[in-house]
């Protein structure tokens, strides 16, 4: 097991409380109380939540903002990047009597890597340094990425996160996704990250696993219409790690749309039986968008006991689905 | 380990919307350059960009509906679908199949993210039709060649701006690599837009006329767009239906500069080469010639000089920067350019660097000036850096070259 992929830390800003229906929820996170004057001037809020996000992580992980570290890389899952950094960016451009009347400083903030980029300025790591775009499944895809790189030795250590800002335009665009699909309007801001890396390394630094990866993957589902792909998705990973489904003690659904909550629910039902009784996430902190599947991560991990396997299912709006399996650690 | 082989190419772009009439353009030398006309330039003048001509997405989608899809999602549809044909896969045998997808982009749908400015502007984020929300997410452009080709395994876009075409073929490498796929379809596609070009004008890094690496005289670049998909392929695989190669994929190396969101920095894109030269199992005298990421800028083609002689030693290969034709087509770009590489590989010839007056004594010392030029290319490597100190370096071989 000593090549198994570990979570070996897990920081988080986010809901902590249900999040209350109708509402696109503000965390109290403020950029310059948490991260300081330096450095921040121009820095777009998802950025600021990112670094943020990530610095509970860095003591344990032996990270210290005065080394950098060739071995150690940031994967940021975001569905957009900061949406109101680049659509804001474009109306200066047009509101203004010239186009040049833009603040140059603000451009890099609409990049979409901008958070992953401006981490790994604040924090020194040189390693692999990724941002993946995948709707509402950004983080776990950015969890199977990273699970990929360390599996080919292309970093130590990978901090993977998923991250959502509230913003005047991203709760527009949040507003008119949810009218269309007739859903009420529920998101939560939230950025959170988790530190990947080998067993036998976390062993080494004396570090105890919250988690072992026993399996990740995600795939596409271009019929969206029926529990089938998540399901063979499901049993592939039930498999790929050994484990039966009786073996599974708690599993958690995304529940983010109506329609896909349904599939969710019969794949978890098909796979672990009809009596199983997955946690749906949207129920308590509403919709995570870019960080929805961390919240998962989190539920999860809570519901665990010690040694306890859980399952971890999304079925996304635009037809990606994952399924990640975990083993708790002793802690 | 299994080797990785390169069966199918296609690519849209400012010098042709076909893969014979890109390299064509690459031999020939042509330029994309034009004026704008496919983003809002009010308040600009008349600038000049590289923008892509006689490309009709009804020719190319034919599951998905065109109005649905942004137009870096159509371009992703429609080199994908050259790639396919390139590969010999016909659409009937991939449906179902779980064939991985890795995209690479800088804006996403950037033209409908500039339109959703537009309603701003006039009366409010509100009035923004939900399909307009729908169009513009980034993870679209993946997720619409899965979609369009009814393919079932991971659909990932990878939106580390101007290196993105790299990671994605990295990405896929890695898919292969770690038995999760026999074949993958990878590469970037990015759309000239209103905030890109204002971003780059306002810091004053556009050439108001041609884009010329490594001269003395450069003045920057010019914004483009396209589309460059490769599928990939494990040797195995590919040598069991007969497939025609057009190149290995040795290998890959990602860096990050942490150092500034902007300037590159030679001495972490020179640690970049070295691990993709490590990656692929290559020396650096092995390597015939380097695709510059070769901006035209003045910080960007100086940095990359250094990099390229620190890597290089006494040997620096030739290093020319198709972004002087097809201009800088952002997450695209190095994934058009690897393309360029695997064609170069295959035809022995350098595509040239044209508009090109007078060295930069500072810069690398053979650019190859205006010319293509004929030559036995065994290994190229490709050069992709981005804002964000997003270093990303894929490196390609002839097939029939020794093994070490």
């Amino acid at each position: 097991m000593t090549d198994a992929i570990v979570i070996s830390g897990l920081s988080h800003i986010g809901p902590d409380t249900p999040t209350p229906p109708a509402t696109f929820s503000r965390l109290s996170f403020e950029t310059r109380e948490t991260l300081g004057k330096k450095g921040t001037r121009n820095m777009d809020r998802l950025t600021a939540l990112a670094i943020g996000g990530m610095a509970d992580l860095m003591p344990t992980m032996g990270i210290d903002r005065e080394t950098p570290r060739d071995d150690v890389g940031i994967v940021v899952g975001t569905a957009q990047g900061s949406i109101d950094s680049i659509v804001r960016f474009t109306y200066e451009t047009l509101a203004y009597d010239r186009p040049d009347f833009v603040n140059p400083a603000l451009f890099p903030n609409t990049v979409m890597n901008c958070a992953a980029g401006q981490a790994a300025i604040w924090y020194r790591l040189r390693g692999p340094n990724t941002t993946i775009s995948c709707h509402e499944m950004s983080f776990l895809a950015a969890l199977e990425y990273s699970h990929i790189q360390l599996r080919r030795g292309g970093a130590q250590m990978l901090l993977a996160g998923g991250v959502e800002e509230h913003s005047e335009v991203g709760e527009a665009a949040a507003t008119l996704i949810a009218g269309q699909a007739g859903t009420e309007p529920r998101f939560a801001e939230c950025s959170t990250f988790v530190a990947l890396e080998t067993a036998a390394q976390a062993q080494a630094q004396g570090r105890t696993a919250l988690a072992e990866v026993l399996g990740v993957r995600i795939a596409f589902d271009p019929d969206a219409g029926s529990a089938d792909a998540l399901t063979d998705l499901i049993a592939e990973v039930l498999d790929g790690a050994g484990v039966t489904a009786d073996a599974v003690d708690a599993s958690v659904m995304s529940a983010c749309w109506p329609d896909q909550r349904a599939l969710e629910r019969e794949a978890i039902a098909r796979t672990l039986g009809p009596d199983a009784a997955p946690m749906a996430t949207f129920d308590v902190y509403g919709n995570g968008g870019s960080g929805h599947n961390a919240l998962q991560l989190r539920q999860l991990l809570a519901a665990l006991s010690s040694g306890g396997i859980g399952l971890l299912v999304a079925q996304e709006r635009h037809g990606n689905i994952a399924a990640l399996l975990i083993r708790k650690g002793p802690k | 380990m299994e080797r990785i082989v390169v069966t199918g190419l296609g690519v849209v772009s400012s010098i042709g919307c076909t893969l014979d009439d890109f390299e064509r353009g690459l031999i020939e030398g042509h330029s994309g350059r034009a004026p704008a006309h496919n983003f809002d330039v009010s308040g600009f003048g008349a600038p000049q960009a590289c923008e892509v001509k006689d490309f009709d997405p009804v020719a190319h989608v034919r599951n998905t509906p065109v109005g649905a899809l942004g137009r870096s999602s159509q371009f992703s549809i429609g080199a994908a679908r050259m790639a396919f044909a390139d590969a010999g896969l016909d659409e009937a045998d991939l449906k179902g199949r779980r064939i991985p997808v890795t995209i690479g982009t800088t804006d996403g749908e950037s033209q409908t993210l500039d339109e959703l400015a537009r309603y701003w502007v006039a009366s409010g984020l509100m009035d923004a039709p939900p399909e307009l929300i729908e169009k513009s997410a980034a993870g679209n452009l993946s997720n619409a060649i899965s979609r369009e080709f009814g393919l079932r395994g991971a659909s990932r876009t990878i939106s580390t701006a101007c290196s993105a075409g790299n990671y994605a073929i990295g990405n896929a490498f890695d898919m292969l690599r770690a038995g999760q796929a026999d074949i993958a379809v990878c590469g970037g596609s990015d759309s000239v837009c209103r905030k890109t070009y204002s971003g780059f004008s306002r810091l004053g890094t556009i050439a108001p006329e041609k884009c010329q690496p490594f001269d003395l005289n450069r003045q920057g670049i010019l914004t483009g767009e396209g589309s460059g998909i490769l599928i990939l392929e494990t040797l195995s695989s590919a040598q069991a239906r007969g497939a025609r190669i057009h190149a290995e994929l040795l290998g890959y190396g990602l860096s990050c500069d942490a150092d500034h969101m902007v300037s590159p920095n030679a001495e972490s894109v020179a640690r970049c080469i070295r691990i993709a030269h490590d990656n692929a199992g290559v020396q650096p005298s092995q390597v015939d010639y380097v695709c510059a990421h070769g901006t035209g800028t003045s910080a960007n083609d100086t940095v990359e000089s250094q990099a390229i002689k620190a890597a290089f030693g006494a040997h620096v290969p030739p290093t020319s920067s198709i972004k002087s034709m097809v201009g800088h087509s952002m997450g695209a770009a190095s994934a058009i350019a690897s393309i360029a590489c695997i064609l170069a590989i295959g035809r022995g010839f350098l595509p040239p660097t044209i508009n090109h007056d007078t060295t930069d004594p500072n810069c690398i010392p053979d650019c190859v000036p205006n010319a293509s030029r004929k030559q036995q290319v065994r290994i190229a490597q490709n050069n992709g850096f981005a804002f964000g100190g997003n270093n990303a370096i894929t490196v390609y071989g002839a097939l029939d070259r020794e093994v070490a």
